[in-house]
């Protein structure tokens, strides 16, 4: 009977206008936010795969001081679905010894014309999420209202099925009903991103889209409950939909927005201005504690550099320069470079309590839009397709964990004492300042006071090359045996539990609101 | 059989809809309600049916408590509205197959629907016609008909010939006899004094929530029923 009943809505729905205009606008919704999702998809992938060309071009080094790796992201293919805070986040991370990852950088807004960003879009997941939503509503509004309107649930009451028994048929008829919409949708998403050729999808990723399927369906009939209990609590199919249109955009649109402004009125943070400044202070007090270490050494016979390329986050690429020149770089960075990775324990204390911060009022937000179920899905949503906040996080704390393994690697090989650290010259050939300027000025000077006093010029020293002395000229390092980033292509279970978590609620409370329907129905005036 | 005693209703803003009312309307018996608007005869129906709940009193179908069983009472009742509407995209042949399953009667055939909506004088044209296409008075025949094939002993009509033509009131008063031929107690509220003269075996007259007066068929047509229900209703309207 519940059956027959079911059937009857089912057939009742689909002769509606109202369904064949919800089908019409995903028909030509859908597969036009798909394509548009998959070209923005593959302006990122060419963008990424410039800059990780870029990046691989900068591992080659040629002293260990230069190797500070920039890690870019590569972009998630299931932002096709949901771009989650892909778009407003960067994806490039430089990995320096005096200062851990705290942001990542980068452009990844994806249109060629960066002013064509300023233009609405949405994706996939949003698109379903104001479309399914709707038509939930659409369709459960005069459940009740519309049946005591056309006088005929008075006949369905007289039956003997229960009041229970009719609701539940009018439930399965609007799943009925929807259900085929929402496959439709993913089976037409399924078969472009099958199709096309920019797009492969790892099995991992297509069980990702069956689970964005379920989480679909739960949403959509979170609504569904919220459509039949309104209706069950009104008279009038008028009134019904006034308010389910109320509560459709206050959830979908006004209550997530309202969540940002709340936890940026009630959770207080720090400007950016603020660590800035902090962390500009700590970067003197290492310039200062660097430098009193430096008056310490004894000064080189000959402070020339004759070759000298500048790195920042203290790389340095020497070469010809004097031994006591050398061997006080070597004793500087001995004792600069542990300091540096010291100093940026320091720095990370203020940046993760700023973070921390940060994240606090993130989270506040997060659970002022409990309260709206279409919130509840993106985040799920986004969760699943790893382009949330968390996930951000987590790419974040994998570029902290290997530097942690870079600096452990430089510590153990001693490579910051060492003087391939800023040089490749071999310490057996470093010569003393005189014998450098006996062999360049091919014995024109016998020593540096010699240089110094008889007119000695740049020019008389271009005499004679000393072989290996151009920084330019050395090999490329072997960086093989060095660690390596990698991103992690499994299933993370924190994301695993979060989507989890989100679905429950929203189907506890889609569970909570039939119940209250099934209560409010038995006393629900039929006349 | 259907029995009301002391059958009374008060709603939450203390209006008094039905007063003490008793009844009964015996197998093959035709029990008509008359009365003014507001006077208490739908809401005789709404109790019998459990659309509402009473504040006093009990009504029983085939001597089972309305209210506490009311699942098992709905078995031995059909139901006729004032206005069928029934679902306008089916054709009445889908209405009656759904309201015919609905009603414990699943195994009927489209010549079984044939043949019922014929029995009601139904136009063979209109069977698998949709009934948003239908007049009042052929969606009302439908709606007689889903009460027929219920086949209910007992059949409760609010307003039944109200809004439909002399020859359709006519034809449907003639259903109704033969439904009374066939045994079934039959409920019916009305304005219409003619056809409740022409058809009732008991005429109550029902005069704000109380029943004022409780004639049998040949107390009524001894007295002018007429003259009767007007000094009534113009008691009422003093």
């Amino acid at each position: 009977m519940i059956l027959k009943i079911a059937l009857k809505d089912f057939y009742n729905n689909l002769v509606s206008s109202r369904f064949v205009i919800g089908f019409l606008l995903c028909l030509f919704l859908i597969p036009f936010t798909m394509i548009v999702s998959i070209n923005d998809y593959q302006s990122q992938m060419k963008a990424y795969e410039t800059e990780f060309k870029q990046a691989e071009e900068n591992n080659h080094i040629r002293v260990y001081s230069e190797y500070r790796p920039e890690i870019v992201k590569a972009p998630e293919p299931l932002s096709i679905f949901s771009r989650g805070i892909s778009h407003q986040v960067g994806n490039k991370v430089r990995i320096l010894f005096g200062e851990k990852p705290m942001t990542a950088t980068g452009k990844t807004a994806v249109r060629d014309n960066p002013l064509l960003n300023s233009f609405f879009s949405l994706d996939f997941t949003s698109v379903l999420a104001i479309i399914m939503s709707l038509l939930a509503l659409l369709f459960s509004y005069d459940a009740c209202t519309g049946e005591r309107e056309q006088g005929t649930l008075k006949l369905l009451m007289v039956s003997s099925l229960g009041s229970w028994k009719i609701l539940l048929g009018k439930i399965v008829g609007a799943v009925l009903t929807l259900l085929p919409v929402i496959l439709f949708c993913y089976i037409i998403c399924s078969l472009i991103i099958l199709f096309h050729p920019a797009v492969a999808f790892s099995t991992a990723e297509w069980l990702s889209i069956v689970a964005l399927f379920g989480i679909s369906i739960v949403y959509f009939v979170f609504f569904l409950a919220v459509g039949l209990l309104i209706s069950t609590r009104l008279r009038s199919s008028v009134t019904s939909i006034i308010v389910c249109l109320f509560i459709w955009v206050s959830t979908v649109f006004v209550i997530p927005n309202m969540a940002v402004y709340g936890a940026q009125s009630f959770v207080q943070r720090d400007t950016e201005e603020n660590l800035r400044f902090a962390l500009s202070d700590l970067d003197q007090k290492f310039r200062s504690e660097e430098d009193a270490y430096a008056n310490t050494l004894p000064a080189p016979d000959w402070w020339m550099h004759f070759n000298l390329s500048g790195r920042i986050d203290g790389g340095a690429l020497m070469g010809g320069c004097a031994k006591s020149l050398y061997e006080r770089y070597r004793d500087l960075n001995t004792f600069r470079e542990p300091l540096r990775v010291e100093y940026a324990d320091k720095k990370w204390a203020l940046q993760k309590a700023y973070i921390d911060k940060l994240d606090k009022q993130r989270k506040f937000a997060e659970r002022l839009a409990l309260s709206s179920p279409s919130e509840l899905y993106r985040q799920a949503v986004s969760s699943l397709c790893k382009t949330d906040v968390p996930a951000q996080y987590r790419f974040l704390e994998k570029t902290r964990e290997y530097r942690e393994e870079l600096i452990g690697y430089y510590q153990d090989e001693g490579l910051f004492e060492s003087f391939n650290y800023f040089t490749r010259e071999d310490p057996k050939t470093f010569m003393t300042a005189d014998e450098i300027i006996i062999t360049r000025t091919g014995g024109d000077f016998k020593t540096l006071a010699d240089y110094n006093t008889n007119g000695g010029t740049w020019k008389s020293m271009d005499k004679v090359d000393i072989p290996g002395t151009n920084p330019y000229e050395y090999d490329f390092l072997d960086t093989s045996n060095m660690p390596q980033f990698h991103t992690s292509a499994g299933i993370d279970a924190k994301a695993v539990i979060s989507v989890l978590y989100r679905a429950a609620v929203l189907l506890i409370v889609s569970i909570l609101l039939f119940f209250l329907s099934f209560v409010s129905f038995t006393r629900y005036d039929v006349r | 059989m259907l029995k009301a005693t002391d059958l009374t209703k008060r709603y939450e803003d203390g209006h008094l809809a039905l007063d003490h009312v008793s009844f009964e309307v015996k197998k093959g018996e035709i029990f008509c309600l008359l009365g003014a608007n507001g006077a208490g005869k739908t809401t005789t129906i709404n109790l019998f049916l459990d659309f509402i709940e009473q504040s006093d009193g009990n009504a029983y179908i085939e001597g089972i408590d309305v209210h506490k069983e009311p699942l098992e009472a709905k078995k031995y009742v059909s139901y006729v509205s004032e206005n069928v509407m029934l679902y306008g995209n089916f054709t009445a042949r889908q209405n009656l197959d759904f309201f015919a399953k609905l009603g414990g009667k699943p195994n009927l055939t489209k010549d079984d629907y044939y043949m019922y909506m014929r029995q009601v004088g139904l136009q063979e044209e209109a069977f698998e016609m949709r009934l948003k296409n239908f007049s009042k008075g052929m969606r009302q025949k439908v709606g007689i008909t889903i009460a027929i094939i219920k086949d209910a002993p007992n059949i409760l009509l609010d307003e039944p010939t109200s809004g439909l033509d002399p020859k359709a009131a006519a034809e449907f008063v003639k259903i109704l006899k033969g439904l009374r031929e066939e045994g079934k107690s039959i409920l019916m509220c009305t304005h219409d004094i003619f056809r409740a003269k022409e058809i009732a075996d008991h005429v109550g007259i029902m005069k704000e929530g109380r029943l004022v007066m409780l004639r049998s068929r040949n107390d009524f047509l001894e007295d002018d029923l007429e003259k009767i229900y007007l000094e009534y209703m113009q008691e009422a309207v003093v």
